[in-house]
């Protein structure tokens, strides 16, 4: 054949255009594996390190906690069958029928080992602190247990609920540091940075599930990046949806929005060793913020005023008039300055963090509206592990702070409230609310659940009058997926974060 | 061969003095490393678990110390584990190298392939409509900055027409088609930047020698157009544009982290990014080493041939 170059461009139009079409079908969906587009790429998998909300996903595909939430906020149980309190001192667990992905039960040996194994010195376990009350795990039979505590405790199966508190097969971290789970899939490859392929656990304990062939994870750190992969049909269900792009996606039908607007939420904390060692001046602040404009402003509108401390109006823990304590009210914010002794006002600093944008607008609304009421707050926002640091050596007369709470129970707010804490970056320091750690001790004591709302609201009538946090904004947690993803289910309120725990259901529609 | 051996000996004293510039600069930027790792997602890290893992990591010890260890390390090639997630450097630095220089290779073929006849074209016919839309075009292409350019691309070739994937990386053995589309669209919006350098240099460089006398008279020899151009004027054009095209690769190597980041392509940069944001020490040392290995390596190749090839630069 005599190759003109006419010949040439022809064929080079039409291998061009093959490639594209061939490309077309080649990044097609296979059927019945879920293509997940996740905001992070864990930096492990080892399952009792907090790896953040996106390595939180990964590890509840893998692995199963003792007892979790359902989508009411309820506790209920997954390896656990169930739990009862049989004296003061002594919880009773009795474990499911339930198998670790080689297929062998799931013991209560098991269980023992899993709670040592978080309890060595230098595990890194998030649940290492969280743990120490519990002061022996006795094995009754294969599938029951005794937890014995040093005390009274009302919140052990709220612990058995933490998030990175899967329990392994004993000694399974020897092979591999991520062990033998319980959970719906188990990691059939994974490539740091690139992609996990997970393929179902045949032994999973729940019947019929889970429904699909697998699923392959890829990290999609840019959020724009991420959404484009969900719009383009390279994924089928993403995290962390940017609030920016919800009303979008909302909009477009071949996708669906998933989202809480009482998620994650933002808050002030304060150092007291400055004009904030004064209740009155916290309060100014909480008194002189239009809470509606950081919604808007910064999550888009996908998000709710924080008018009071984060508890589920699905507890009876929730009481209307403390959820709504911190309404705008500039005058009495004037008036309590003047009388704290600032009539002509004051001159504070603020950190936060330039890196993201959420803690950045959050800073800058901040010092918009504090101006209205006579307080000059100075901006200090460097990137976030310097912001990170300077916290920790407490840096700045207030600060801007992004958190979630891990648990519905009432003690999960303690590590935010209480600032006669371990100073971290993540809470006030350098004053006291008197009362309030006592307060929280015997709520974590005390069995009898009337008892325990009643101590909760003292509690936290304490925490709104001395301001040892001032709630901003909660921010709505997003998931989006194909519209043909169905059984799509989430944690209400702060637990939204957390709802991959119910991924195991998912299918394709 | 004393000359090499300066030669050799600078390059070994340019690579500690970075070695060097980096490991201080990094642990002197504020930002803790294990108070990041221990809080993640707003988790409350305890101060005596902080330092525990402190202790564990060595970051407990004086930085005269950390230095040394450093230095030794890497005379071993041993660039470390990384903080995060105690996956070795050496290995992730060896799995990501490739990817961005696959990345750099293609957008580089892909610019000589547009800037050089667009550049010899627009220098033959200086004041055609060609070369006037030309040098619009380059222009333009010049001041979008990237992620602008990769956006723009991942809308309308992904979301709008769908006919390629947004972003993401899949091996080539594992699957070459697949690798190849996820390869074009990333590679196009760093050539597109590229190709329009390449273009301006190109053409340039043509106008400088198609009026000196040695195409003149190839032309009055009556030796054929096309072998004028390509053969007498092109080839004397092509060193400057060589050279600044070397250099636009070689910037390229941990500058190409907006493309990696817009089209999810896991690449050297982006290693570098979050090891900078994560305060991961041996990530940020290893990837600049190498980095600055390569780049002094290569200029020390050319250098060494330079000086192979014309005895007065050895002078």
């Amino acid at each position: 054949m005599n190759l003109t170059r006419r010949r040439l461009l022809e064929l080079t139009t039409i291998s061009g255009a093959a490639t594209l079409l061939g490309g077309r079908f080649a990044f097609a969906q296979e059927s019945q594996v879920l293509r997940i587009g996740l905001s992070t790429y864990p930096p492990h998998f080892r399952p009792w390190v907090n790896v953040g909300w996106s390595g939180h996903m990964v590890s509840s595909l893998i692995n199963r906690n003792l007892i979790s939430y359902n989508p009411e906020g309820k506790l209920v149980g997954e390896l656990a069958e169930s739990w009862e309190n049989t004296a003061p001192t002594t919880w009773r667990i009795r474990l499911r029928d339930a198998k670790f992905h080689d297929g062998s039960p799931v013991t209560a040996a098991d269980v023992e080992w899993t709670i040592a194994a978080i309890r060595t010195d230098g595990s890194g376990a998030y649940m290492f602190d969280a743990l120490k009350p519990i002061k022996a795990v006795n094995v009754i039979d294969d599938r029951t247990f005794e937890l014995e505590t040093d005390g009274p405790l009302a919140i052990v199966p709220a612990l058995l609920a933490y998030p990175f508190f899967a329990i392994l097969k004993a000694e399974s971290t020897s092979e591999e540091d991520y062990g033998i789970g319980a959970g719906p899939y188990r990691i059939v490859a994974a490539e740091k940075g690139v992609s996990i392929e997970l393929e179902p656990n045949e032994h999973y304990f729940k019947e019929g599930i889970p429904p699909l062939k697998g699923v392959v994870v890829t990290p999609y750190i840019d959020e724009n990046a991420r959404v484009a992969a969900l719009t383009a049909g390279d994924v089928d269900l993403i995290d962390y949806v940017p609030w920016s792009a919800m009303e979008a996606i909302s909009a477009n039908k071949d996708l669906a929005l998933h989202k809480v607007d009482s998620g994650a939420f933002m808050f002030l904390t304060f150092n007291g060793n400055g004009p904030f060692a004064d209740p009155r001046v916290r309060q100014a602040v909480a008194f002189g913020l239009r809470r509606e404009e950081f919604v808007k402003s910064i999550f888009f509108g996908f998000g709710a005023p924080m008018t009071g401390l984060p508890r589920s109006s699905a507890t009876p823990y929730y009481r209307e008039e403390q959820a709504k304590f911190w309404g705008y009210d500039p005058e009495r914010a004037k008036a309590l300055l003047k009388e704290a002794g600032h009539e002509n006002g004051l001159e504070v600093t603020l950190l936060s963090s330039s890196q993201y944008s959420m803690h950045r607008d959050t800073a800058v609304l901040v010092q918009a509206q504090l101006a209205e009421i006579g307080i000059k707050v100075n901006l200090l926002m460097p990137d976030w592990a310097t912001r990170v640091s300077m916290g920790n050596n407490g840096a700045g007369d207030f600060q801007v702070q992004g958190n979630a709470l891990d648990i519905i129970d009432p003690d999960a707010t303690h590590t935010l409230v209480d600032p006669t804490l371990s100073p971290t970056y993540l809470r006030s320091r350098n004053f006291e609310i008197e009362g309030l750690s006592a307060l929280y001790a015997a709520g974590r004591q005390e069995l009898d659940p009337a008892k325990r709302v009643e101590i909760y609201q003292q509690a936290d009538q304490k925490v709104l009058d001395g301001t040892s946090m001032c709630g901003l904004a909660y921010r709505a947690t997003g998931y989006a997926t194909r519209a043909s993803i169905k059984d799509f289910g989430m944690l209400p309120d702060q637990l939204s974060v957390f709802s991959a725990t119910g991924f195991d259901k998912l299918k394709f529609g | 061969m004393g000359w090499f051996l300066r030669r050799i000996a600078q390059s070994i004293v340019m690579l500690w003095v970075v070695i060097s510039l980096v490991f201080l600069s990094i642990h002197f930027v504020p930002g803790d490393p294990v108070e990041l790792l221990l809080a993640q997602d707003g988790a409350t890290p305890d101060p005596a678990m902080v330092e525990v893992v402190r202790g564990q990591l060595g970051l407990d010890r004086p930085l005269h110390e950390q230095y040394v260890k450093k230095l030794g390390d890497l005379l071993r090639f041993d660039l470390g584990k990384s903080i995060v997630d105690e996956s070795s450097v050496g290995k992730e630095v060896a799995r990501r190298l490739p990817r961005t220089l696959e990345l750099i290779a293609a957008a580089g073929l892909l610019s000589l392939l547009i800037g050089l006849p667009a550049g010899v074209l627009a220098a033959l016919r200086p004041a055609s409509l060609f070369s006037r839309m030309a040098n619009l075009a380059s222009g333009t292409a010049q001041s979008i900055p990237v992620f602008v350019i990769g956006t723009l691309f991942v809308i309308t070739f992904a979301q709008l027409l769908g006919w390629l994937p947004a972003g993401g990386f899949v091996a080539f053995e594992r699957d070459p088609a697949k690798h190849l589309l996820l390869l074009i669209m990333p590679a196009t919006t760093i050539a597109v930047g590229l190709s329009a350098i390449v273009f301006r240099i190109t053409r340039a460089s043509m106008l400088d020698v198609l009026p000196l006398d040695f195409i003149r008279t190839a032309r009055a020899k009556g030796v054929p157009r096309r072998r004028v151009i390509l053969q007498h004027a092109l080839r004397n054009a092509l060193m400057p544009v060589i050279t600044v095209f070397a250099l636009q690769l070689g910037g390229l190597l941990a500058g190409t982290v907006l493309v990696e980041t817009v089209f999810n392509w896991p690449g050297l940069s982006g290693m570098l990014v979050s090891g900078v944001n994560a305060r991961d020490y041996p990530v940020v040392t290893g990837v600049i080493v190498v980095v600055a290995a390569f780049y002094i390596g290569l200029n020390l190749l050319v250098d060494i041939l330079y000086g192979l090839t014309d005895p007065r630069v050895r002078k």
